[in-house]
């Protein structure tokens, strides 16, 4: 799994070789120059929703669009802030974000604990249960969830977006693959220096995994802080919103919305996707690729 | 909770052990003191330890259905909850009429019969497979040549640069996505037509048109997700040992060769989870068509968990939306069915 992280050497060990390392060879001036390409497709539709939200009114949403503004100014910024409550909302999101990435992250850990570590009756028909739902997007039972979710008194508020979320099949099954690699000797070293269960969890599982539990970690933070689909399901008061949801309802709730606000709402939301990206890229792609790998 | 293993467990786990001097009528006895030297120190542990009988194997410790199921019990209960009681839910649900606000109806079958005549079903699952065939295809041929071009080319910086912006997409939220490609699809105000005019060709109302709408959401969803798929043929393409494509070089093996003979079969296990989740998740596609499109115009980019959707939560159908809800779990799951099927035949498990 080493390689995985994007290690350059493994990268190149992949590529066929060429012998001549210095002169760059026509065919890899050309694919640098798609590459280079390709990557400003996909970040242009970026650059232009941020440079919009610094951008004067008369600027926004002029054709044609204004790369190099003269003026750059932050009143999209203060008109979003002051009109809708979205730093509440934006606290929403990172409140929901935080429970949900702690919250399972020990949910996780425990069960995969014990489907790996522990033998007990049932275990092969259960985890063969947390593995079929690995197959099916929870989407397809949206209808029922939310009816679960309605006789819980969850509706309209966090722990709707909290409580159901804190079960992520996924975790459960990448920490027990990653936990049956640890060798059993240590789980018995630490039983003899008086380690119990929770013991061996904290000083030999956790330490030890501890790339994957942040991988997981990371993949589920991405996918709720990103959510859409269960807070326009379940919120439906402005003020307990998470931030994309917040937005998605300025802009069609206020008819079309005051347009330099959305920018800088989607701004909001999309730099901290960058930069973390740029931080968390490592963990982020054993994160995913752990999931292509494992099966 | 470790003391609290009950002695008969132990007993059983020594039965299996057997290979010690006692036997498991001599288990609860500590008199066999000396047989696992791993015993003694375990037992200044706790008070209770003293009873554990000595000579236990590896696999002791291991054998605590209690421990075991108090640990799951958080995952077991969220999962009865969130998981399990909504599937079987959905089949409950398909024979009751509903509002969710006064009491459910049982009526039979009725749901199911009301399939055979409702306009809109046919046309919602040909725009969901539609939209699925292109997107899953684009995923595929994209991901795959995205990412051979990354391993191939030389240079770091490219490939840095290459790699965080065909990723940054995919990190963002589905709701930010879909506004923003509303503005820039926009006709007459946004900058894709009017980039798209400048070169001379004449290109659609994107989001407004009954033909193009569609094909404007692939577009949008190829963009915002194809970071996925490319991650899996990136780490695919790294775990494939560089000895093979040296010692095919050796045997006079040109690019293509290698390509055809190394590269794609042993690549199959990221391609088939890469046309795997891309199929499923192009499958449940809803915040394009709720935000961009409103599954319109008319009901031209209406997909199947948008259908759901509004047929619950709009004309407050639960019922019909249950029935509506398992025709889609069987599709989901006949192409995993499928797929596990010719992944036997195709894929290549073999790692070297």
């Amino acid at each position: 799994m080493a390689a995985v992280a994007g290690d350059m050497s493994a990268v190149r060990a992949a590529a066929p070789r060429r012998r001549r390392r210095r002169k760059l060879a026509p065919g890899q001036v050309l694919l640098g120059a798609f590459l280079v390409i390709a990557g400003v497709i996909m970040l242009l539709p970026v650059v232009w929703v941020v440079l919009q939200s610094f951008e004067v009114t008369k600027d926004q949403s002029a054709l044609p669009p204004v790369w190099f503004p003269t003026h750059l100014t932050l009143g999209s910024y203060r008109t979003l802030f002051s009109a809708a409550p979205f730093a509440i909302n934006v606290l929403n999101s990172v409140v929901v974000t935080v429970a949900v990435v702690l919250g399972a992250a020990v949910v996780s850990i425990l069960a995969a604990y014990a489907f790996a570590r522990l033998e007990f009756r049932g275990r092969e028909v259960l985890f063969t249960l947390f593995l079929a739902a690995l197959t099916l997007p929870s989407q397809v039972s949206a209808v029922p969830e939310f009816v679960v979710v309605k006789y819980l008194h969850l509706l309209n508020s966090q722990l709707s977006l909290i409580i159901p979320a804190l079960i992520q099949v996924v975790g459960v099954f990448l920490l027990r693959q990653h936990f049956r690699t640890i060798p059993t000797e240590l789980d018995d070293a630490a039983r003899i220096d008086g380690a119990g269960h929770l013991g061996i969890i904290r000083h030999i599982m956790i330490p030890l995994s501890w790339p994957a539990i942040s991988a997981v970690m990371v993949i589920t933070g991405q996918y709720i802080w990103n959510d859409f689909f269960w807070p326009n399901l379940f919120i439906n008061s402005t003020s307990r919103m998470t931030a994309p949801l917040a937005l998605y309802n300025l802009e069609s709730v206020a008819g079309g919305g005051p347009l330099g606000a959305i920018f800088a709402g989607l701004s909001v939301l999309c730099v901290p996707c960058v930069v973390g990206f740029i931080f968390l890229q490592r963990r982020l792609m054993e994160g995913i690729g752990f999931r292509g790998i494992s099966r | 909770m470790r003391s609290a293993k009950p002695l008969t467990e132990t007993g059983s786990a020594a039965a299996r052990g057997g290979a010690t001097a006692s036997s498991p009528a001599a288990a609860g006895a500590s008199a066999s003191g000396p047989v696992d030297p791993l015993a003694g120190p375990a037992r200044r542990g706790s008070q209770r330890a003293g009873r554990r009988r000595p000579g236990r194997r590896r696999g002791v410790g291991r054998r605590q259905p209690l421990t075991a199921y108090l640990l799951l019990s958080p995952a077991l209960a969220l999962y009865i909850a969130f998981i399990g009681i909504p599937l079987v839910g959905i089949v409950l649900i398909s024979f009751v009429q509903w509002d969710l606000i006064s009491p459910p109806h049982l009526i039979g079958l009725s749901n199911y019969r009301a399939i055979g005549h409702d306009p809109q079903l046919g046309q919602t699952l040909s725009n969901t497979f539609f939209f699925d065939i292109m997107t899953t295809a684009a995923h595929i041929g994209l991901g795959l040549g995205l990412a051979l071009a990354v391993t191939t080319v030389r240079s770091r910086v490219v490939r840095y640069w290459a790699r965080t912006a065909i990723v940054t997409p995919f990190l963002m939220s589905a709701g930010v996505v879909a506004l923003m490609w509303s503005y820039i699809m926009a006709d007459g105000t946004g900058p894709l037509n009017y980039y798209l005019h400048k070169v001379g060709l004449s290109p659609p109302n994107w989001l407004a048109s009954g033909t193009w709408s569609l094909p404007g959401l692939v577009i949008i969803d190829v963009w915002a997700t194809i970071g996925f798929t490319f991650i899996i043929f990136l780490v695919g393409l790294q775990s494939i040992p560089a000895e093979l494509y040296e010692a095919a070089a050796i045997d006079g093996a040109g690019p293509l060769a290698r390509f055809r003979r190394i590269t794609l079969p042993m690549l199959s296990p990221a391609t088939f989870i890469a046309s795997a989740t891309a199929f499923i998740g192009a499958f449940e596609i809803f915040t394009w068509p709720l935000i961009d499109t409103n599954g319109g115009p008319g009901i031209a980019t209406q997909t199947v968990l948008l259908y759901i959707y509004r047929d619950a939560f709009q004309n407050y159908q639960f019922g019909y939306s249950a029935v509506v809800s398992l025709i889609n779990v069987a599709i989901l799951v006949s192409f995993v069915v499928v797929m596990g099927l010719l992944a036997r035949k195709w894929v290549h498990y073999e790692r070297v």
